[in-house]
């Protein structure tokens, strides 16, 4: 135990003197917080308008109720608002006619959602005998927060072994990787020193990323039995890559490489028909969002989570089973 | 310029014969198999509908009872139905007097305009219906209309900008602080040949794998139907800015491990634009001032307008300008710290 301490205690301190730990450390605070800025204006973009100064106030405070207003000038200070790159329509009037001003890329939807803004004002006089109304489940988490949540998890855990593959590559060029098998540390006791600090780090950033993003009355036993999960395959991926690795470039792209699969797995779970989602069983980060979208949802169930959880720990045996030679030749 | 096509042609050699060369072709290899035969044209996104009818007649979930439409039989059990699917949406119909209430049960995170505008799409509708007038507005278009891009072609912007403008920042500080561990910096102290050439020469070999990376992508997922003098410009002149980007951070720090942090930050802080890529009515001004706001959006216009629009070479102009400007800072940085 105190070979290994001394391990982490080692990497604790090249890591704080390189500042990399503390990086590391603040990376997922920071997505956090700028996630947490931004969503609100996020959630609040729909349709931007822009319109002429002397556009009649009753159609400015009608679009105003459904869009952002923007007003410009002139009929060319309008047309160069609207080709600008990003997405802003026109809205001209002319004796009471208006007319929807486009630059030509904008999807179908977002022009049709216009188009009923102005019908909305040009018809308003018709008698519909009927009354639209809505009401709200009171479900305030926005789509956006739980998917950017999940995705910072996801890479926190990443971010852990990133750490192990930059520890053994700086060790390598440095040769005290070899220094290290003369002392009476064992490669077991290497292996799990230099595992700790990163499992450490992805524990610490997803739960500080879940807190600052605000999720309430989540089940934290799920949680960190989850993220305890996915810190494993991070640990046996830092490991293989950095084993392998003798130099930081091919490191990073290795790295880099593994966000292929990461991504895929995300995207996939999000956006895959469900007769499809098979093809992403072999992905223990398929898993993970699983898990965790139902603990942020506060869906979590024991049953679901310890089977899933089962599954990331079977496919990250596998893969320490076909990498754990390599891992041990890797550390001589 | 003889001294600078030698240096290149020496880091090019070296670098045909390291790993990371390989594995970023590999990546690219990957990603067209991934794109080609994974991830479909355009991605399902339908939203479920929970209908429950309480007018006496019931026409309406008669009409709808053969449709996508999920009909249930009372309020509570359209609910529960929205608890289980936190992106679906209900409607309960029923009758005030003569009136017909169309009550949209809305989830709850929805912003107050974003209500406004599901009732006035839905109102407008009834409106038209209602005056037999399903003409519309006049649109006018300033540009010709253009179909917008699949789902699988919009991931492609990301994968471009990410890949060739963003990780070279981390590459290329990986080339210059390996090449201070190994020597090779001394060696540069007794050789004809400029920091300034030095570094220039490693963003040349980044530009190079850049553009034999990304071109072939395009290629293969994208067609002939891309203006490729213009691609190739956009790839060169974003590739050059990351690279002068990541040496300019270098410059700041002594070892690889000390630079990775800063380097990682600033990436992190360069893919927040992704966001109005993907949305692209969120578009506050200081979005516009990072400059992966510029990568995604001329490599977007590059698919969508075939090259014809004059932003690809401003943005490519600007960001050379830029990364111009980044290699001067870094090159009289590196003039004090790189030495022997």
């Amino acid at each position: 135990m105190k070979k290994i301490l001394a391990v982490v205690s080692r990497d604790i301190k090249s890591g704080t003197r390189d500042w990399l730990i503390v990086y590391l450390s603040i990376a997922p605070i920071l997505i956090a917080l700028v996630l947490k800025a931004l969503i609100p204006s996020v959630g609040d973009s729909m349709l931007n308008v822009a319109m002429l100064e002397d556009t009649p106030q009753e159609i400015q405070t009608h679009v105003s109720k459904y869009a952002k207003i923007i007003t410009v000038k002139s009929e060319s200070d309008l047309e160069e608002r609207i080709l600008r790159m990003d997405e802003v329509f026109g809205l001209k009037e002319n004796s009471g006619q208006v007319t929807i001003v486009a630059e030509g890329n904008e999807s179908d939807y977002m022009v049709q959602l216009l188009t009923s803004v102005v019908d909305q004002y040009r018809l308003s006089d018709q008698d519909i005998k009927a009354e639209v109304i809505t009401s709200s489940m009171g479900w305030k988490m926005s789509p956006l927060k739980l998917q950017g949540a999940i995705i910072v998890i996801i890479f926190s855990t990443i971010l852990g072994g990133m750490l192990i593959v930059l520890n053994l590559v700086e060790e390598k060029m440095s040769n005290t990787m070899s220094a290290l098998h003369v002392t009476p540390v064992s490669k077991t006791e290497i292996v799990i020193g230099k595992g700790i600090l990163g499992f450490l780090l992805s524990i610490f950033g997803s739960i500080v990323a879940v807190w600052i993003l605000g999720f309430e009355g989540i089940h934290y036993g799920m949680l960190a039995l989850t993220i305890f999960s996915i810190a494993w395959i991070s640990m046996i991926i830092g490991f293989g890559i950095g084993v392998v690795n003798k130099e930081p470039i091919s490191a990073i792209a290795s790295m880099k490489v593994t966000f292929v699969p990461v991504l895929a797995s995300i995207f996939g779970a999000i956006y895959l028909p469900a007769k499809w989602l098979f093809v992403l069983y072999w992905s223990p980060f398929y898993w993970a969002y699983l898990n965790l979208h139902d603990i942020l949802m506060q869906e979590g169930q024991w049953s679901i989570v310890l089977r899933n959880n089962g599954m990331i720990l079977v496919i990250t045996c596998l893969v320490f089973i076909g990498l754990k030679s390599r891992i041990k030749r890797g550390l001589n | 310029m003889k001294k600078l096509l030698a240096t290149f042609l020496n880091d090019a050699k070296l670098s045909f014969r390291g790993l990371y060369f390989y594995i970023e072709m590999g990546m690219a290899a990957l990603f067209i198999l991934i794109m080609l035969f994974v991830v479909p044209e355009n991605f399902e996104t339908r939203q479920n509908i929970f209908l429950v009818d309480m007018t006496p007649d019931q026409n309406l979930s008669r009409l709808l009872s053969n449709s996508d439409m999920q009909v249930f039989d009372n309020r509570l059990e359209l609910e529960k139905a929205l608890e289980e699917d936190r992106s679906g949406v209900g409607l309960v119909l029923s009758m005030e007097k003569d009136k017909l209430i169309y009550d949209f049960v809305l989830q709850g995170f929805e912003s107050e305009r974003m209500v406004e505008t599901i009732k006035a799409s839905f109102e407008a509708q009834l409106r038209r219906v209602s005056a037999g007038d399903f003409g519309g507005p006049d649109i006018e278009y300033l540009k010709e209309k253009t179909s917008p891009l699949s789902n699988r072609t919009q991931v492609l912007p990301v994968y471009l900008a990410m890949n060739i403008g963003l990780m070279g920042l981390f590459i290329i500080a990986a080339y210059i602080f390996l090449d201070k561990e190994e020597g090779v910096i001394k060696a540069y102290a007794v050789a004809p040949v400029s920091i300034f050439k030095y570094l220039l020469s490693k963003t040349m070999v980044m530009i190079m794998t850049g553009l034999l990376t990304s071109i072939p992508i395009v290629l293969l997922l994208h067609g002939l139907d891309v203006n490729y003098l213009f691609m190739i410009i956009a790839v060169i002149s974003f590739s050059f800015f990351g690279s002068a980007l990541g040496l300019l951070i270098s410059s700041f720090f002594d070892t690889m491990m000390k630079a990775m942090g800063a380097l990682y930050l600033v990436i992190m802080l360069m893919l927040i634009p992704t966001l109005s890529y993907f949305m692209p009515s969120f578009n506050p001004t200081w979005m516009k001032l990072l400059p992966s706001y510029h990568m995604l959006f001329t490599f977007r216009d590059l698919l969508v307008n075939q090259g014809q629009s004059s932003y690809i070479l401003t943005s490519s102009l600007g960001l050379f300008v830029l990364g111009v400007f980044a290699l001067y800072l870094a090159t009289l940085k590196f003039k004090q710290s790189l030495t022997v």
